[in-house]
C-alpha cells in the first residue's frame, strides 16, 4: 500500500467538478482511499492524521490524496490531472476569444441559412427564446422545462400557423438529420422516423432499430405535456406530418405514455390518414385499441422498433407478449428457490423515466405490484422516496432526487449508492436496473457501480442471501460509452444483461412471481 | 464587450473608483478582488448577495473572455473588466427583507429542514454543526475555539463544508429580531473565527467574513426568513431548493448550520450564556 499525491496552486473548481473528479478517481482499482480538497489547514492536519500526508501548501491550492497500490496511486493521479487541467486550460489560453454568438438573432445575421434553434435556458427564460426563434423562422428544440402551459401553448400554436415545430419543453432528445441532440444515441440512418414524447423511450425504439440492423430517418421529441388535452398534441401531429412528407422515411413510430382520449383519437385518425405504416405505442394502452388500418399498436417500446423494422422490410409486424426463454426462466427460478426465505420483493432503481414506467407495466402484467415515486395505475405512491418498501421501482431521474443535483444519467452516483443500499437490505430478491448510454450520459456509468455490486453481493452471501441482478443498457457499440464493453463489464460482474427493458424487467416479475409461489 | 448588469448587492459600492484585479473564472460567476472585498459577477439566473453583480442578458460570466488576474476598474457606475464592461447605472439594488422572527415552533421547522438536507450535506457537517453551537451554548470560550477552528476550511468543496455550516450558523446569529439578543453570541463566534479565517480559501474567507456581518446570499436569507419567521405570508417553498441546489454539498452544509443554531435559539434566548 501506498500514499500519492498531487497539487495544483491556486486553482479554483466548482464543487460539483470536484466531487465529479473525486468519484471518478476513487473507482480506479486498486484506490482505498482518496481526496481532491481545497488546502485548508483543516483539511491538511486531517489527511495528515489519516496518513495521506503531510503537506506543506497553501489553502487556495487544491490537493489531490490518495493511498492504494502503487499502480493505481499512479493511473488515478494521471486521470484526475487530465480531469482538473483539462477544464483549467481551456480558460487560461491566452488566445484572443471571437466575439461570441449571445443571441439567436446575432446566429441568424451570421448565417441567414440556419433554422434550427436549441434552448437550454432556465425555464423562467425559454418561452421567450423560443419564441424569438419561431419569429426568426426557426424549428425550435426547448431543451428546458418549467415552461408554463400557457407559454408552451402560445409557442406551439404559433408555430402550428407558421409551419414550424416546437420540440419540448422538456424534450431531452431527438436526432435531426443525423444529429444526436441532447440525451442521444449514436443510430444508424435508415428508413425508420420517431416522433416521442418520451425521452428515454425514444431512446429506447431508436436504439432497438439500429441493433435490428435498420437506421433512423429523424427522431423527433415532443416533450412530455404535447399529449395533454390543453396542447392537443399540436407538435406530435406536425411530427406525423414531416415524416409522412419525408421521401427518406417508409415506417413511422409515435411513442408517448397515454395520451388524453381527444388527442388520442386525433392523433390516431391523423396515422391512419398517414400514407405510410405507422406503429404506435402509448406504454400502458391496450394495443388492440390502437390497431386500425394502416396502424400498428405495439404493447412495448422494443416491440414498437421490432414491429416497424419488419414493416420497413416489407415483413408482417408481430406483437405478442414479452417471452423469456425455456433457459433463462430455468435459470431465474433456479435463483428463486435458492433464496433466503426474506427475499421476497424487486428493487427497480432506474435513471430513465419511461423505462420505470415500463417496468412496472411488466410486473403488473404479471401480478406484481409495486410501490414507487412515479406509480403506473394500480400502483402505489411511495411513502419516502429514500426508503423502499416492498417490490419498488423508483425514477431516480425524476425531480424529487435531481433537485441540486446531476441527473442520474450523468452522474450515477446516487443510483449506485441506491443499489447498496437495496442490497443491504434482506428483504430484497432481485436488483433490476437501466444503464443509458449516448451523448450526454456518464462517459463511465457503470465504473462506480462495478465494485458497488462485488461489495455488496459478498456481504449479502456472507449472510446467507443471493441476490439477483438484472440490467438493460440502452445504446450503441457506436455511443462514446461502447455498449459492448459496458455488457461484457456487467455480465463479468455477474448481472444479467437483456436485450431490451421490457426482456429485463419480464425476467425480473419471473424472479418475483417465483417467490411469491414458493413462500405461499 | 460591453453588458448591463440587472441587479446588484446589498452593500456593493459602483460609484466610488477603485481597482483590483480577477480572482478566479467559473462559466456561471466570475470572482474579483477589489481591496479587501470579493465581488462576484453572475449570469442573470444568479443569486444575490451582498457584493455580487448580476447580469442581465444572456451572456453568462464565462462568456466574457477573462482571466486570471485581469485588471478590474470600477467608477462611475461602470466596472470594467479586462476587455469587458459592466454597466450597472440602470441596476437595481438587492436588499434583504426584513422579518420577524417566531421562536414558537421553531424546532419544529428546523427538524423539517434537517430532513430536507440530511442527505445533501457532507456527512461531517452536522457533527460539525453540533460541536460549534454545544461550544457556543457552553459559553466555554476555548471549546469554542476549539471547534471552529477544527471546522474551520474543513471537508469537500470549494468553500469546505464546514465553512458553509459556519455561514449557516452565522445567518441565523445576525438575523434580524434575533441580532441584537445575539450579538453577544455572535460576538464570540466572531472573535473565535478570525483566527482561522487565513487557513481557509480566499472564497470561503469573503464568505464568512460576510457573513460575520450578516450579509449571506439571497436564498440563504430566504431560507432563514422562511424557517425562523414560522409565517405563512414569509414561507417560501422554493427557499429550501434554492439553498440546496447550491454546490455539490454547500446547500445542504448551509442548512446544516442553519438547524443547529435554531435548535440553540429554540431552547429560548434566554437560555443562552452569553
Amino acid at each position: 500500500m501506498s500514499t500519492s499525491s498531487r497539487y495544483y496552486p491556486n486553482l479554483y473548481k466548482d464543487s460539483v467538478s470536484l466531487m465529479t473528479v473525486s468519484a471518478q478517481i476513487m473507482s480506479v482499482n486498486g484506490i482505498d482511499a482518496a481526496s481532491v480538497v481545497m488546502a485548508s489547514a483543516t483539511n491538511i492536519d486531517n489527511l495528515a492524521e489519516a496518513g495521506l500526508g503531510p503537506f506543506d501548501i497553501r489553502p487556495n491550492d487544491l490537493l489531490v490524496a490518495l493511498s492504494g497500490t502503487s499502480e493505481a496511486c499512479e493511473e488515478a493521479l494521471t486521470k484526475a490531472d487530465d480531469l482538473l487541467t483539462r477544464t483549467a486550460s481551456t480558460g487560461d489560453t491566452g488566445a484572443v476569444a471571437a466575439q461570441p454568438i449571445t443571441s439567436i438573432q446575432m446566429a441568424v445575421s451570421q448565417d441567414p441559412s440556419r433554422n434550427f434553434a436549441l434552448v437550454s435556458v432556465p425555464g423562467d427564460y425559454a418561452a421567450a427564446e423560443g419564441m424569438k426563434a419561431l419569429r426568426l423562422g426557426m424549428d425550435v428544440m426547448l431543451f428546458s422545462d418549467n415552461v408554463s402551459v400557457a407559454d408552451e401553448l402560445a409557442l406551439k400554436t404559433y408555430a402550428r400557423d407558421h409551419d414550424l415545430m416546437v420540440m419540448g419543453p422538456d424534450c431531452g432528445t431527438a436526432i435531426v438529420n443525423g444529429v444526436p441532440l441532447g440525451f442521444a444515441n449514436v443510430v444508424r440512418r435508415g428508413p425508420i422516423g420517431v416522433v416521442g414524447a418520451s425521452g428515454t423511450g425514444t431512446q429506447e425504439v431508436t436504439v432497438r432499430v439500429h441493433q435490428l440492423g435498420s437506421g433512423i430517418s429523424q427522431a423527433l421529441g415532443t416533450g412530455g405535456h404535447d399529449l395533454s388535452e390543453a396542447i392537443g398534441g399540436i407538435s406530435m401531429l406536425h411530427g406525423l406530418a414531416a415524416l409522412d412528407e419525408d421521401p427518406a422515411t417508409s415506417v413511422i413510430i409515435l411513442v408517448s405514455k397515454p395520451p388524453a382520449a381527444g388527442v388520442a383519437t386525433a392523433v390516431l385518425g391523423a396515422a391512419e390518414a398517414s400514407a405510410k405504416p405507422v406503429v404506435v405505442i402509448f406504454l400502458g394502452a391496450d394495443p388492440s385499441t390502437i390497431t386500425r388500418n394502416g396502424v400498428y399498436g405495439a404493447a412495448y417500446l422494443a416491440q414498437a422498433a421490432d414491429m416497424a423494422v419488419a414493416l420497413a422490410r416489407g415483413q408482417d409486424p408481430r406483437s405478442g407478449d414479452v417471452a423469456v426463454s425455456s433457459e433463462m426462466r430455468r435459470r431465474l427460478t433456479d435463483a428463486a428457490r435458492s433464496m433466503a426465505p426474506s427475499q421476497q420483493f424487486v428493487r427497480g432503481i432506474f435513471s430513465g423515466g419511461t423505462f420505470c414506467f415500463e417496468a412496472q407495466l411488466l410486473h403488473a402484467a404479471n401480478g406484481v405490484t409495486a410501490y414507487s415515486n412515479t406509480p403506473t395505475a394500480g400502483n402505489h405512491v411511495l411513502e419516502r422516496i429514500t426508503l423502499s418498501q416492498d417490490n419498488t421501482i423508483i425514477d431516480m431521474g425524476d425531480d424529487e432526487f435531481t433537485q441540486g443535483r446531476p441527473h442520474p444519467m450523468i452522474d450515477p452516483s446516487l443510483r449506485d449508492a441506491r443499489i447498496r443500499q437495496e442490497v443491504d437490505d434482506p428483504t430484497t430478491a432481485v436488483v433490476l436496473f437501466d444503464v443509458v448510454l449516448g451523448y450526454g450520459s456518464s462517459l463511465e456509468p457503470v465504473a462506480g457501480l462495478l465494485g458497488i455490486i462485488g461489495t455488496s453481493r459478498a456481504a449479502a452471501r456472507a449472510a446467507g442471501r443471493t441476490v439477483v441482478f438484472i440490467s438493460y443498457v440502452c445504446g450503441t457499440d457506436q455511443d462514446p460509452q461502447a455498449r459492448k464493453d459496458i455488457v461484457a463489464a456487467l455480465q463479468a460482474a455477474g448481472v444479467l444483461v437483456a436485450s431490451s427493458n421490457a426482456e429485463a424487467a419480464a425476467w425480473s416479475a419471473t424472479v418475483i412471481a417465483e417467490r411469491q409461489k414458493v413462500m405461499s | 464587450m460591453r453588458v448591463t448588469a440587472g441587479a446588484i448587492g446589498s452593500v456593493i459600492e459602483v460609484r466610488t473608483p477603485r481597482t483590483g484585479r480577477v480572482h478566479s473564472v467559473f462559466t456561471h460567476a466570475v470572482n474579483l478582488e477589489l481591496g479587501d472585498e470579493l465581488w462576484t459577477v453572475l449570469a442573470r439566473d444568479g443569486h444575490d448577495a451582498a457584493l455580487t453583480v448580476r447580469l442581465s442578458g444572456v451572456v453568462v460570466p464565462g462568456d466574457l473572455g477573462l482571466r486570471i488576474h485581469d485588471p478590474v476598474c470600477v467608477r462611475s457606475r461602470h466596472v470594467r473588466v479586462g476587455a469587458a464592461v459592466i454597466d450597472a447605472r440602470t441596476a437595481v439594488r438587492w436588499m434583504p427583507q426584513m422579518y420577524d422572527v417566531d421562536l414558537y415552533g421553531l424546532g419544529g421547522r428546523a427538524a423539517e429542514l434537517e430532513v430536507a438536507a440530511r442527505h445533501v450535506a457532507w456527512a461531517g457537517s452536522w457533527p460539525l454543526a453540533d460541536a460549534v453551537i454545544g461550544a457556543l451554548a457552553s459559553g466555554d470560550r476555548s471549546d469554542l475555539d476549539d471547534a471552529v477552528r477544527r471546522t474551520t476550511g474543513r471537508g469537500p468543496g470549494l468553500t469546505p463544508a464546514g465553512d458553509d455550516v459556519l455561514v449557516g450558523v452565522l445567518a441565523v446569529l445576525t438575523a434580524p429580531g434575533v441580532a441584537a439578543d445575539c450579538e453577544p453570541v455572535a460576538a464570540r463566534l466572531r472573535a473565535a473565527l478570525a483566527p482561522a479565517l487565513p487557513t481557509t480559501t480566499e472564497i470561503s474567507r469573503a464568505l464568512l467574513s460576510q457573513a460575520s456581518h450578516g450579509h449571506v446570499s439571497r436564498p440563504v436569507w430566504e431560507l432563514a426568513r422562511t424557517v425562523l419567521s414560522g409565517s405563512a405570508a414569509a414561507a417560501s417553498a422554493q427557499a429550501p431548493a434554492d439553498v440546496l441546489s447550491a454546490g455539490a454539498t454547500s446547500g445542504g452544509d448551509t442548512c446544516a448550520g442553519l438547524v443547529a443554531a435554531c435548535r440553540l435559539l429554540s431552547r429560548s434566548l434566554e437560555g443562552i450564556k452569553a
